[in-house]
C-alpha cells in the first residue's frame, strides 16, 4: 500500500478532506450533513494515510490517541445533553445563544453535541482501522 | 445539598487528571475538600435538630416525574457526616499509603467516586435514584477492590464482591418498584408515612429489600465476599469495608423501617440473621491469621448485631444501632488504617510473626491500644456506651427474640478477647521468628537495637484521632445526644430520651459488660483449646455458601461453553446463516398464519422510470450481483459488494433521502477500505471452496431478499396514521432551529438515541482493541 503516489497523493488530499469534512459537520443542521458523516469523511483520509505511511507515522503527525478521542467526544455528548440542568430545564433540553457565528451558525447545547459525535466517531473508527492494520 | 454532591463527584474527576502531576500533595488537597464538605455538613445540624428536614428537587425528566429529589432530615445528615468525616481521614491516609505507586490517580477517582455515590445514596429522596447511586458504589468497590489487577485473587474477590451485591441490588430494584408502587409514590419522604403490614405484597417487598440489604452488608448467607475484599489496598478496606458501603445496608432498613417493620416476619428475619451472622463472623474471626481477614470478620459480625438490633421492635432499638453504628465505625476504620500501617513496615499481616509493635512503631501503637480498648466496649469510650446500650436492649426481650441477648453477648466476648490479642499481644509481645527473619538476625550486627521505624504521620495520625474521638464523644455525649434523640424520634413512633451517662449503676447490663470482659480475657487465656475447637468446626466450610457460589460459577462457565460451541462455533458464515434462517422462519410462519401474502402476486406499485438516469442504480446492483456471483478473486467480490452498495445508496439519493445516501457512500467507502486492509493480509492462495454449501447461502440469501421484498411492500398497504411525520417537519424549524428534519432529530428530538449509540460505538471499539490485541498477545506469547 505504501506507493509513491498515494503518499504525495494523500498529503496533500487531508486538508481537503478536513476541511470539507467541518463544513458538513457546521452544515448539518439546515442541509444534509451532521456529525456523523463529516466523522467518516475524516476518517477515511485518515485511514488513507495510514495505509500509505503506517499507523505510527500517522499517529505521529496527526497527533491522534484514539482512545482520547472517543472518551472526550463521549464526554463533549455527555455535557451537551446535561448542560440544560444547570439552568434548571431538565436534562437533553437544548440551550441556544444568540450568538451566531458566520459559516459555523448559531452556537447551542446541539452543537457541541454534534461535535462531541464527531470526535467519538473518528476515534471509534480509526481505533478500529489502527488496530486492525497493526495486526 | 446537591453541590455537596457535585463537589465530590468534582473532587474525583479532579484526583483522576491532575494527581499525577503534583506527585502526590493533590491527595491531601481532596482531604481537605472532603472535610470542607463535613464543616459545611455541620452547618445543617442546628436546622435539622429543629424537626426541619427538607427536600431539594432538580429537574431531569419533568414530563416523566422523574427529577432529582434529595432529601435532607436526620438520618441523611447523620451518613452525610459519617462518611465526609470518614472521608477526611482516610483520603489523608490514602495520600501517604499511596505514595509512588502505580496509577494513583486512578485509585483516588474510584475511591471519591465511591464516596459521592454513598453520598448521592443517603440524600436521596427518589428510590430509583438511590438505587442508581447504590450500584454505583457496587461497580466502584468493584475496582477498588481489584485495584492490584495483576493479582488473580484481587480480580475474583473483586467479582465475587461485584456479583453478590449485584444480585442483591436486582432484588432490592425489584422490590423498590413493588414499594413504590403500593404506596403510591417513590420518594422516601412519603414512603416512611406508611407502613405496609398486612399489604398483599408486603411479604415480597421484604424479602427483595432484604436480600438488597443482606447481600449489600454481608450478613448470612452472603457473607463470604467481604473477608475476600480485603485483597483490597488498606485505605479501600478502612473506608468502605468498615465504616460506609456496608453500611448501606443497614441505612436502607434504618431509611425503610417506618414503612415496614411492625411484623414477626420483619423482626424474626432480623433478629435471626443479624444474630446467627454477629456469632459467626465472631467465631471465624478468631482463627485468622491474617489481621485484615480477621477485622473483616469482625465486621461481619458488628454488622450482624445492627441488623439483631434494628429487628428488635423497641423504641430503644433504633437508637442503640446507631449510637453502636457510630462505635463500630471508629474503632474499625481506626484498626483497619493500622492494619496498613504495619503491613507497609513489617511487611507481613501474618499475626503469627508480628510482635513487639509497640517498641518499633509507638505512634501507630498508640492508635491500636485505643481502637481495641474500643472494641472491647471499655468506657470512658463511646464503644462503652454504645454496647450497654444494647444489652440494655437485649436484656429487656422476652420469647424468641432472646437470642438476640446470646449473640450479643458472645459476639462481644469474642470482641473483648481479640482486643486483648491485638491491644496487648501485638504491641508488647515478641512474635514467632520466621525463619528468614533468624537467619537475618545472625547475619546482621549482634546488639544492633531494632530500630524505630514507624509510618509517617499521616499514616498514624488519622486512627489516633480516630481513637480519641471515641474516647471524647463516649465522656461528653452531649455533643451527640440531641442527634440521636432526633433521629429516633422520625424513625419511630416514641422514643425514650437517650441516656447517654458513661454511669448508671449496677444494672443488669453493665453485669453483663463485666462478664463480658471476664469471659474475654478467658478466651484469650485458652485460646489454644479454643482454636483446636474451632478448627474442626470450620472443617465444614464445604457446605458453605462461599462454595456454593464458586461451584455456581464453574457450572454456569461450563454450561456457556457448550452452548457457545454449539452456537458460534466461529465461523461467521454460520452466525450469518442461523439469522437469517431465523428471520425467514418467524417472518415466513407470521405471514402464512395471519394470511399475509398478497392474493395475487402482480405488484401493487407501478415501476415508473421518470429519466432515463433511473435506470442506473439497478443496473449496478445486478451487475454487482453477477459479479458476485461469479467470483473469480476476493478482491473482485469485495468491489461486486461495494458497486451492490453504491447502487442503493444511489437509489437514496434518486428518492430524496440525502443524508442517508450520504451516510450510506461513506460508510460503504469506510467498509471497502478497511476490508481491502484485512484481505491485504489473508494468505494470498486461499481460494473459495465452490461446493454444494454454496448453493445453500444463495438459496437462503434468495429466499431473505424475496421475502424482505414481500414485508416491504405489504408494509405500505398496512401503514398506521400517526401524527410523527408531521410532527417533526412542522417542529424542526421553530423548535430544533434548523431546516434539516433528519439531522435535528438525531441531534436533538431524539438525542438521547444518539448518546446511547454513541456509547455503543465506543464500547464496540473497545471490544475490537481489545480481541484483536489479545489474540495477537496469545499468538506472540505462544
Amino acid at each position: 500500500m505504501r506507493t509513491v503516489i498515494l503518499q504525495a497523493a494523500i498529503q496533500v488530499l487531508i486538508p481537503i478532506f478536513f476541511i470539507y469534512s467541518l463544513y458538513l459537520l457546521f452544515r448539518g443542521h439546515d442541509s444534509p450533513g451532521g456529525g456523523f458523516i463529516g466523522a467518516l469523511v475524516i476518517s477515511i483520509g485518515l485511514v488513507f494515510h495510514m495505509m500509505a505511511f503506517g499507523v505510527a507515522k500517522t499517529k505521529e503527525v496527526y497527533k491522534i490517541d484514539t482512545i482520547r478521542f472517543t472518551a472526550v467526544g463521549l464526554f463533549l455528548t455527555f455535557i451537551g445533553a446535561t448542560l440544560s440542568i444547570f439552568v434548571g430545564d431538565g436534562f437533553f433540553h437544548a440551550l441556544w445563544t444568540d450568538i451566531k457565528i458566520p459559516g459555523v451558525g448559531t452556537l447551542s447545547s446541539v452543537m457541541l453535541f454534534d461535535v462531541g459525535v464527531y470526535i467519538a466517531v473518528v476515534g471509534a473508527v480509526l481505533k478500529i482501522a489502527f488496530t486492525i492494520f497493526e495486526e | 445539598m446537591i453541590i455537596v454532591l457535585l463537589i465530590s463527584f468534582l473532587l474525583a474527576f479532579l484526583a483522576l487528571f491532575f494527581y499525577p502531576k503534583t506527585s502526590g500533595w493533590l491527595g491531601y488537597v481532596v482531604a481537605f475538600g472532603t472535610l470542607g464538605l463535613f464543616i459545611y455538613s455541620l452547618s445543617f445540624v442546628p436546622v435539622v435538630l429543629e424537626g426541619e428536614g427538607w427536600l431539594e428537587q432538580y429537574n431531569w425528566v419533568p414530563s416523566l416525574g422523574v427529577n432529582l429529589d434529595f432529601l435532607m432530615d436526620p438520618l441523611s445528615l447523620f451518613f452525610l457526616l459519617l462518611i465526609t468525616l470518614f472521608g477526611f481521614f482516610i483520603l489523608t491516609y490514602a495520600t501517604a499509603y499511596m505514595q509512588g505507586k502505580r496509577q494513583a490517580n486512578r485509585f483516588f477517582f474510584y475511591l471519591i467516586l465511591f464516596m459521592s455515590a454513598m453520598l448521592g445514596l443517603v440524600l436521596s429522596d427518589h428510590i430509583l435514584l438511590m438505587y442508581i447511586f447504590w450500584e454505583l458504589t457496587s461497580v466502584s468497590s468493584y475496582f477498588l477492590i481489584s485495584y492490584d489487577n495483576h493479582k488473580e485473587e484481587a480480580r475474583s474477590a473483586g467479582l465475587q464482591a461485584l456479583l453478590v451485591t449485584n444480585l442483591g441490588g436486582l432484588a432490592l430494584l425489584a422490590g423498590l418498584i413493588l414499594l413504590g408502587n403500593a404506596v403510591g409514590s417513590f420518594h422516601f419522604s412519603e414512603i416512611i408515612q406508611h407502613n405496609l403490614v398486612g399489604h398483599p405484597q408486603y411479604v415480597a417487598i421484604l424479602c427483595l429489600v432484604f436480600l438488597g440489604a443482606f447481600t449489600k452488608s454481608a450478613q448470612f448467607p452472603f457473607h463470604f465476599w467481604l473477608p475476600n475484599a480485603m485483597a483490597a489496598p488498606t485505605p479501600v478496606s478502612a473506608f468502605l469495608h468498615s465504616a460506609t458501603m456496608v453500611k448501606a445496608g443497614i441505612f436502607l432498613l434504618m431509611r425503610l423501617s417506618p414503612a415496614l417493620s411492625g411484623s414477626e416476619a420483619w423482626s424474626m428475619t432480623l433478629v435471626f440473621i443479624g444474630g446467627f451472622t454477629a456469632m459467626l463472623g465472631a467465631a471465624m474471626s478468631v482463627n485468622q491469621l491474617d489481621m485484615k481477614k480477621m477485622l473483616a470478620y469482625i465486621t461481619i459480625s458488628a454488622l450482624g448485631m445492627l441488623v439483631c438490633a434494628i429487628g428488635l421492635e423497641e423504641p430503644l432499638a433504633l437508637q442503640a444501632a446507631f449510637l453502636y453504628l457510630l462505635a463500630h465505625a471508629i474503632y474499625k476504620g481506626a484498626l483497619f488504617m493500622t492494619a496498613g500501617n504495619i503491613d507497609k513496615i513489617q511487611k507481613t499481616r501474618d499475626l503469627r510473626y508480628l510482635g513487639n509493635i509497640f517498641r518499633t512503631m509507638p505512634f501507630t501503637s498508640a492508635g491500636v491500644l485505643l481502637a481495641s480498648l474500643a472494641m472491647a466496649g471499655m468506657p470512658p469510650f463511646i464503644a462503652f456506651v454504645a454496647k450497654e446500650k444494647l444489652y440494655e436492649l437485649a436484656l429487656e426481650q422476652s420469647g424468641w427474640s432472646v437470642f438476640a441477648l446470646i449473640a450479643f453477648f458472645l459476639s462481644s466476648v469474642v470482641y473483648a478477647g481479640i482486643a486483648i490479642r491485638l491491644g496487648y499481644r501485638l504491641l508488647f509481645v515478641p512474635g514467632l521468628k520466621s525463619d528468614e527473619e533468624d537467619s537475618a538476625a545472625e547475619e546482621s550486627a549482634i546488639g544492633a537495637p531494632k530500630q524505630k521505624l514507624d509510618v509517617p504521620p499521616a499514616m498514624w495520625l488519622p486512627p489516633l484521632v480516630l481513637g480519641v474521638i471515641g474516647l471524647t464523644v463516649g465522656w461528653f455525649p452531649a455533643m451527640v445526644k440531641p442527634f440521636f434523640n432526633e433521629v429516633a424520634d422520625r424513625m419511630t413512633t416514641s422514643h425514650k430520651d437517650l441516656d447517654l451517662s458513661m454511669w448508671h449503676g449496677w444494672t443488669p447490663a453493665f453485669l453483663l459488660t463485666l462478664a463480658t470482659y471476664l469471659f474475654g480475657w478467658l478466651i484469650y487465656r485458652f485460646r489454644t483449646p479454643v482454636f483446636r475447637v474451632l478448627h474442626q468446626l470450620f472443617k465444614f466450610d464445604w457446605l458453605g455458601p462461599e462454595q456454593l457460589y464458586n461451584r455456581a460459577l464453574e457450572r454456569l462457565d461450563s454450561f456457556s461453553v457448550v452452548i457457545t460451541r454449539t452456537i458460534q462455533n466461529g465461523q461467521l458464515t454460520k452466525y450469518l446463516k442461523v439469522i437469517f434462517v431465523l428471520v425467514i422462519l418467524l417472518l415466513g410462519i407470521t405471514y402464512l398464519k395471519y394470511d399475509l401474502f398478497p392474493a395475487d402476486w402482480n405488484f401493487q406499485q407501478e415501476i415508473k422510470f421518470r429519466r432515463i438516469y433511473e435506470f442506473l442504480p439497478i443496473v449496478m446492483i445486478v451487475s454487482g450481483v453477477i459479479m458476485l456471483l461469479n467470483e473469480s478473486s476476493r478482491l473482485t467480490m469485495l468491489v461486486a459488494l461495494s458497486l451492490i452498495g453504491y447502487g442503493i445508496a444511489l437509489f437514496y439519493a434518486m428518492f430524496s433521502a440525502p443524508d442517508v445516501s450520504m451516510t450510506q457512500f461513506l460508510v460503504e467507502t469506510i467498509t471497502l477500505v478497511v476490508f481491502t486492509i484485512i484481505l491485504h493480509r489473508m494468505p494470498k492462495n486461499a481460494v473459495f471452496p465452490r461446493s454444494r454449501r454454496q448453493y445453500l447461502v444463495i438459496a437462503i440469501a434468495t429466499v431473505f431478499g424475496v421475502l424482505m421484498t414481500f414485508v416491504l411492500s405489504s408494509l405500505q398497504d398496512f401503514s398506521i396514521a400517526s401524527d410523527m411525520k408531521e410532527f417533526y417537519v412542522s417542529n424542526t424549524a421553530p423548535k430544533g432551529k434548523g431546516e434539516n428534519v433528519v439531522n435535528v432529530m438525531l441531534v436533538d428530538f431524539r438525542a438521547f438515541d444518539t448518546f446511547g449509540e454513541m456509547a455503543v460505538l465506543c464500547m464496540t471499539a473497545l471490544g475490537v482493541m481489545a480481541l484483536i490485541r489479545l489474540k495477537t498477545y496469545r499468538n506472540n506469547n505462544l
